[in-house]
């Protein structure tokens, strides 16, 4: 790999598409940013992709790596945008995707709705016939007999039958059929894309993919085309909800697996950096203008979890597991009828945004008071593309301080510390709900305002490190540039461990992973290796949940016995609850193999040294209000700090992407990887 | 708005924060409880709360987001006196409704509470409960309507130190689990409650220090303050005055008499009060609520949604409620004496809720829905267990109905009642692999939500065949099988509940009264029909363009969109022409009344009028409590036999003739010695 070639990685936003060029060897690195072209996307990429090249003088065909983060399914599915599809059913089974599982929304209000179907009822068809029939020749008149009556506007449809966890047949014979009678059509079976019991997660999977398929396919095609005509040649690839990625081919036919990719990428490039620090067990912040979001990484992988959701629809395939907590730049703060400060739910969004933006925002958010309390730098906002008015967020800020009767310091302060108290009462049942201890993590902050407001949080929860990446704002793009091949399969096996034999369970571990080594195999030659992690979810018997027991990696096929999987259950289960039962007979739920292709990955320059004797010198000075006065804080450029540089709270510490503040009490340093250590004093 | 008379000392900065804070510890609670806990209860359905609790026994931090919702203001006070004084390290256990004034309002409802110190000085308690699968009893799972002693429901806990100064209690322990079909399972879940319980104890104390304790102590009762603030300015924006409702629920299981709820609210300024008097006296059977008197949970939880329904930032704590009271009648259905049975409260809670709202609706129209379904019905299946002998018990699917329609839109289909407690169904494919049966249809019930300008929601038809010998079915709580859920408005009623058996080798289903318990048989197929939710305005005002939707969608049937909204479809496309023409049909529109009732209750009450009903009442209440059920069943037997005879109305003369020919005149006698009643009142007949 040399200088020559490129990693590039796109991110498209409605206002602007974002493009990052990382050259393969790490030594350079280049952005862009075109106008986006909303009706089609693809046309501001490949305008994008002409303009970078031309400027750093280099044809499209240096790049050698093209990913992307996409939103198209995901928006498709919140705007109802999606296509028509039908759903094809077992008999009595019609309402499946209304009757869901009975949860409410919205759980006090006695006017509470739910939001509209994305496969109307007059779509779904019923068929005589379950997924695990034996002999289904009994059905064919009424699946030719649906297959006839389907309506003509349709683009996809998606088949979900009862029973067909234990086996893809009957879906397969009527998808195979709707093949040769319209071929036009789009196809997602419920075993296919993830063949767990539990008939409605199974449906609202097969019925999202549906949905969205029509959409993405021509995205991805139109993409490759646009492309291709400015001189790219190679392969697309499109990041996943588990944080890998997949070829733009397979995307077409699972983009299902891709709706929640945004944030699992944010976490997978969280998760790279910070091992570069040595550092194995984190929580991520990642502050945007309407959310904190939040996520977990042990042992260097993000955590996945398989309850999941986009909009009402249950997500279960494994996904990087990303809370979202209603505290960003531009939440709202505002007064009750009783005059108590509250912030939120409500955000000023990007547009108007906040009231410093001057775009006609009058509310006080959290970016205002961020600038009163001396945190943001008006005139360096966004490296100084948007310049923030002043006298907006003083009047803003202001109008608070006049009720609180307090100085427009101090009310900045009060915004601050309930955006805080959010994010903490947020986070503390999330982690308690995982078993965890916020404290006993390290806190990677990222995203706009991840790391100006880490500090605040960890004061209030008590965390003692935190690490603040070199390029904060670009974690979800490096995530996605440095992302593996990943795919997850399952097959459902239930019964009792005592019943379970030893050659089909092997046999069924061989066929997961071999499935997994041809879907490598169809998608990329650059992978260098392969990894296959099994796990088993199990349970004791009588009870109604089961713990996903991941095996050692040590353990081979061949060794595996029901016995050993049962011991590596009571040791998980002991390490969880700490009341296993050895005594007591275990049941198998479903077995799991995660198949990882690695990629090579370019390599991120390490911090640079210094050369000369020199000190680290602030480049000025400026007042920042903290626990209920004002300090001088040092100002510091993120260019000029070098390996092993200390900086002392109160501190600011200023980049193009973000501005990290450093709390009185806390002292950052810069390690060799390049990022920032902050740690209480 | 009215300028209030007490203030809050807590910086107003600084209010919320603890707000946030306090509902988050109780989350964690929650989180924790849950994931230690060992039954399905606790896993599955989130049968369990948590909270923190005030040293006077109010809840301040409530969890949101995990438990049941509805128990936000349970009052602690009975119980916390009961123990007296409380050392660091104490934990409390007790299922007894009558000696927890309350807390438990069924014995499977296992509380636990800790006090919190703050040094040496106690500063408040953390509480959790879960509703445990089995707590003894005459029947597996310790619930059947037909139990009529609380001692037949199982072991009787009153508040009792489970660990003293951080010393378990072992003989209680013991004594507890001996009393218990599944003993591991409850020692399982009371570990995972007192976790729970350190969670707080280690959260609050964080607390503490970074507030200090007084703060933290000004903090707890200033978010109950505020909550009260904000409910009662809500209350405030509602019009003054009495507003009265009645409901039923279809019988007592060993009687055809309909259990009635009488609600009287008063709406004065800033509170509410609620009076249950004329409502049914105490049971003989399980639908009892132990209420103490107060405003329990079960008898005004709906209060909070209606808040909540009109301001959703309200916090949820006991402050919540403060402004609202209540008057139960001691030894009625809403305010049973010992040692009345309450396993079935949730039945009678549920209706109970049916009654206030619709008392509300007259002050509020355009905040109260029509009814829902009103129905909550478990249903149990049992077989025989082949490979292990014994019995094999599961739950099919918990079945509820659609909810009503209201001002702003159609009601939800089959989310009623679901809300009380976060539930959840189970999946076919997993019942199907638990259970001897076949499910051939859970589905939405067509044409059941009440017609309206707003539609009431679905109810459900659950149909499944049995594929074993010699099994039973059970589902306590089916309900609505006689009396419809009411439309608001002139909507129209939802479609009333159904059962029904096709025997194996039979053609067609036969309906069958509720299911109490059914033996059943390999090939029998049992269909449930739930109830759907009440619509809301006349269905001739619906927007056509919905009533096509819903046909072609196959949930409104064309007869129903012609007969009912009068709206003409031909061809799969809408006739706005002679849409317009049948809705201007001479006759077409009445001014409606507010509630349509349906013929049933129609009927039923121009047999007992109001007059009638309150009479029979109001003689029942002056016999002492134990006698009460069995009389009530013998006037109102004599009643109906004197109204078949007549063919009329019953008048309150009527139901005093009736008393003096049932109640043995001994009795009479006694009464009038014992207490200087007058026999007067119920020999003089009635103006």
């Amino acid at each position: 790999m040399s200088e020559d070639c490129f990693q590039l990685g796109i991110d498209i936003g409605g206002t602007f598409t974002d493009l990052s060029l990382l050259s393969h060897d790490g030594s350079a690195s280049h952005s862009h940013k075109v106008a986006s072209t909303p009706s089609s996307p693809s046309k501001a990429v490949a305008r994008g992709i002409s303009e970078l090249m031309a400027s750093i003088g280099r044809p499209a065909d240096a790049i050698t790596y093209f990913v992307h983060g996409q939103t198209i399914a995901l928006n498709a599915v919140l705007e109802r945008r999606g296509a028509r599809g039908a759903l094809i059913v077992s008999q009595g089974n019609r309402d499946i995707l209304e009757i869901a599982r009975l949860r409410k929304p919205d759980i006090f209000n006695l006017k509470a709705t739910l939001p509209d179907a994305i496969v109307a009822r007059q779509d779904v068809f019923e068929i005589p016939a379950r997924g695990d029939d034996e002999d289904f020749s009994v059905a064919d008149d009424a699946i030719e007999a649906t297959i006839s009556s389907l309506p003509a506007e349709i683009e996809s449809v998606a088949i979900c039958l009862l029973g067909s966890y234990r086996g893809p047949a009957v879906e397969k014979k009527i998808a195979d059929r709707l093949r040769e009678v319209r071929p036009e059509l789009y196809i997602s079976c419920s075993s296919d894309l993830w063949p767990e019991i539990r008939e409605f997660e199974r449906a609202s999977v097969a019925s999202l993919n549906a949905y969205v398929q029509p959409i993405m396919s021509r995205y991805v095609d139109d993409l490759s085309i646009d492309t291709q005509r400015v001189g790219l040649d190679t392969a697309l690839q499109i990041t996943q909800s588990n944080g890998g990625i997949l070829s733009a081919s397979s995307a077409k036919v699972k983009p299902v697996n891709t709706m929640l990719s945004g944030p699992a990428s944010g976490v997978v490039g969280a998760a790279y950096v910070a091992a570069l620090s040595g550092i194995c067990d984190a929580v991520t912040l990642d502050i945007g203008g309407t959310s904190a979001d939040f996520s977990i990484i042990r042992d260097r992988e993000p955590v996945y979890s398989t309850d999941a959701a986009v909009g009402d629809f249950p997500i279960v395939m494994p996904t990087v597991d990303v809370f979202a907590v209603g505290a960003g730049g531009g939440s709202i703060a505002w007064f009750d009828p009783f005059g108590i400060l509250k912030l939120g739910p409500q955000s000023a969004g990007a547009d108007p945004g906040p009231a410093c933006y001057d775009r006609g925002g009058t509310e006080t958010t959290v970016t205002d008071a961020y600038l009163v309390a001396g945190y943001i730098d008006p005139d360096k906002f966004a490296a100084g593309n948007l310049p923030l008015k002043r006298e907006n967020a003083l009047a803003a800020v202001g109008r608070i301080a006049s009720r609180l009767d307090c100085s427009v310091e101090a009310a900045s302060e009060a915004i601050l510390r309930l955006a805080t108290a959010t994010m903490t009462s947020a986070i503390l049942p999330m982690m308690t709900k995982r078993g965890l201890d916020p404290r006993d993590f390290t806190l990677i902050s990222f995203g706009g305002a991840g790391p100006t407001h880490a500090c605040l949080l960890a004061e209030e929860v008590g965390i003692k490190q935190i690490l603040v990446p070199r390029s904060p704002g670009t974690m979800c793009a490096l995530g996605a540039t440095i992302a593996d091949y990943q795919y997850n399969f399952i097959r459902s096996l239930r019964r009792p461990l005592a019943e379970l034999d030893s050659g089909v369970l092997r046999e069924v571990y061989r066929q997961l992973e071999q499935e997994g080594r041809n879907s490598l195999a169809s998608e990329s030659p650059i992978i260098e290796r392969v990894e296959v992690l099994r796990s088993a979810n199990m349970r004791y018997r009588g009870q109604s949940f089961d713990v996903d027991v991941t095996l050692p990696a040590t353990l081979e096929v061949d060794a595996l016995t029901p016995e050993l999987l049962a011991q590596n259950f009571h040791d998980t289960y002991e390490t969880l609850y700490h009341n296993s039962d050895p005594g007591s007979a275990v049941e198998l739920v479903s077995l799991r193999v995660k198949v990882v292709g690695r990629r090579w990955k370019p390599m991120l320059p390490p911090a640079r040294e210094r050369t000369n004797s020199a000190k680290l010198e602030p480049t000025g000075q400026r007042p920042i209000f903290h626990g209920g006065r004002p300090h001088v804080a040092s100002v510091f450029s993120r260019d000029d700090i070098r390996d092993g540089d200390r900086v002392e709270g109160p501190a600011v510490i200023e980049q193009a992407d973000t501005t990290t503040i450093v709390t009185p009490g806390f002292a950052a340093r810069c390690d060799g990887a390049g990022n920032l250590l902050i740690h209480a004093t | 708005m009215k300028e209030k008379t007490f203030s809050l000392r807590t910086d107003s900065a600084q209010l919320d924060i603890f707000v946030q804070r306090f509902r988050s510890i109780a989350e964690e609670m929650g989180y924790s409880l849950q994931r230690t806990g060992h039954t399905a209860f606790v896993n599955e359905t989130a049968d369990l709360g948590v909270a923190l609790v005030t040293r006077d026994g109010e809840i301040f931090g409530y969890p949101h987001s995990i438990g049941i919702t509805m128990f936000a203001n349970l009052n602690f006070k009975k119980t916390i006196d009961s123990i007296g004084s409380f050392e660091p390290g104490d934990i409390v256990v007790c299922n007894d409704p009558y000696a927890s004034g309350g807390l438990s309002s069924h014995l499977p409802d296992i509380s636990v509470l800790a006090p919190i110190y703050a040094g040496t000085k106690l500063k408040c308690f953390a509480y959790a409960y879960v509703h445990s699968t089995d707590v003894g009893g005459r029947v597996a799972g310790s619930l059947s309507p037909s139990s009529y002693e609380i001692y037949q429901e199982g072991i009787r806990i009153p508040p009792s130190h489970l660990y003293k100064a951080g010393k378990l209690n072992e003989e209680l322990l013991h004594l507890i689990l001996c009393n218990c079909r599944v003993p591991n399972d409850n020692w399982g879940d009371l570990k995972a409650m007192v976790t729970a319980l350190r969670v707080a104890q280690h959260r609050m104390t964080e607390c503490f220090e970074k507030y200090s304790v007084d703060g933290v102590v000004l903090a707890m009762e200033d978010v109950l303050n505020y909550s009260e603030m904000r409910a009662r300015a809500v209350i405030e924006g509602i019009p003054d005055g009495t507003y009265r409702f009645s409901d039923y629920l279809d019988d007592d299981v060993i009687s055809e008499i309909p259990i009635k709820f009488c609600v009287a609210l008063t709406v004065a300024g800033d509170e509410i009060t609620i009076d249950f008097t004329g409502s049914d006296t105490q049971l003989r059977t399980a639908f009892n609520i132990y209420s103490d008197g107060k405003a329990h949970p079960w008898l005004v939880y709906t209060i909070m949604f209606v808040l909540l329904t009109i301001d959703r930032d309200i916090p949820v704590n006991a402050g919540l409620m403060r402004s609202v009271n209540v008057i139960a009648q001691p030894g009625s259905v809403v305010n049973c004496q010992a040692p009345a049975a309450v396993g079935l409260r949730t039945t009678t809670g549920v209706r109970v809720q049916d009654a206030i709202r619709g008392a509300l609706a007259q002050a509020l129209p355009k905040v109260i829905p029509a009814a829902g379904a009103g129905y909550i019905a478990p249903i149990v299946f049992t077989e025989p267990n082949l490979a292990e002998g014994g019995l094999k018990v599961n739950v099919l699917e918990p079945l509820v109905g659609g909810t009503g329609a209201h001002e702003d839109g159609d009601g939800l289909n089959a989310r009623d009642v679901v809300d009380i407690a976060n539930l959840r169904n189970s999946p076919l494919e997993v019942v199907e692999s638990t259970s001897g049966v076949r499910i051939l249809n859970y589905a939405l019930r067509p044409d059941s939500g009440g017609a309206g300008k707003y539609r009431g929601g679905m109810g459900i038809i659950f149909d499944f065949e049995v594929l074993q010998h010699d099994c039973l079915v059970t589902a306590r709580g089916q309900e609505r099988h006689r009396f419809s859920p009411w439309g608001l408005l002139g909507g129209c009623c939802g479609e009333m509940a159904g059962v029904f058996i096709r025997r194996a080798g039979t053609k067609d289903f036969q309906p069958l009264a509720k299911i109490d318990s059914l033996n059943v048989n390999c090939g029998d197929v049992i269909r449930v029909l739930t109830p759907g939710g009440g619509g809301y305005g006349s269905p001739q005002d619906r927007d056509p363009a919905k009533v096509l939707h819903d046909v072609r969608n196959g949930l409104v049937s064309e007869k129903a969109a012609r007969e009912t909204y009068k709206v003409v479809i031909e061809d799969g496309a809408l006739d706005l022409a002679g849409t317009e023409r049948l809705r201007n049909e001479p006759g077409s529109r009445e001014a409606p009344a507010i509630f349509s009732f349906g013929p049933e209750r129609e009927a039923y009450e121009a047999v007992w009028s109001e007059e009638a009903w309150s009479r029979l009442i109001t003689n029942i209440f002056t016999l002492p409590i134990p006698l009460r059920a069995s009389i009530r069943g013998r006037v109102w037997a004599a009643a109906r036999r004197r109204a078949e005879e007549t063919g009329k109305s019953l008048s309150a003369a009527d139901i005093d003739d009736c008393w003096l020919e049932t109640v043995p005149a001994g009795l009479l006698n006694e009464r009038a010695a014992a207490t200087g009643f007058s026999n007067c009142e119920v020999k003089v007949p009635a103006e």
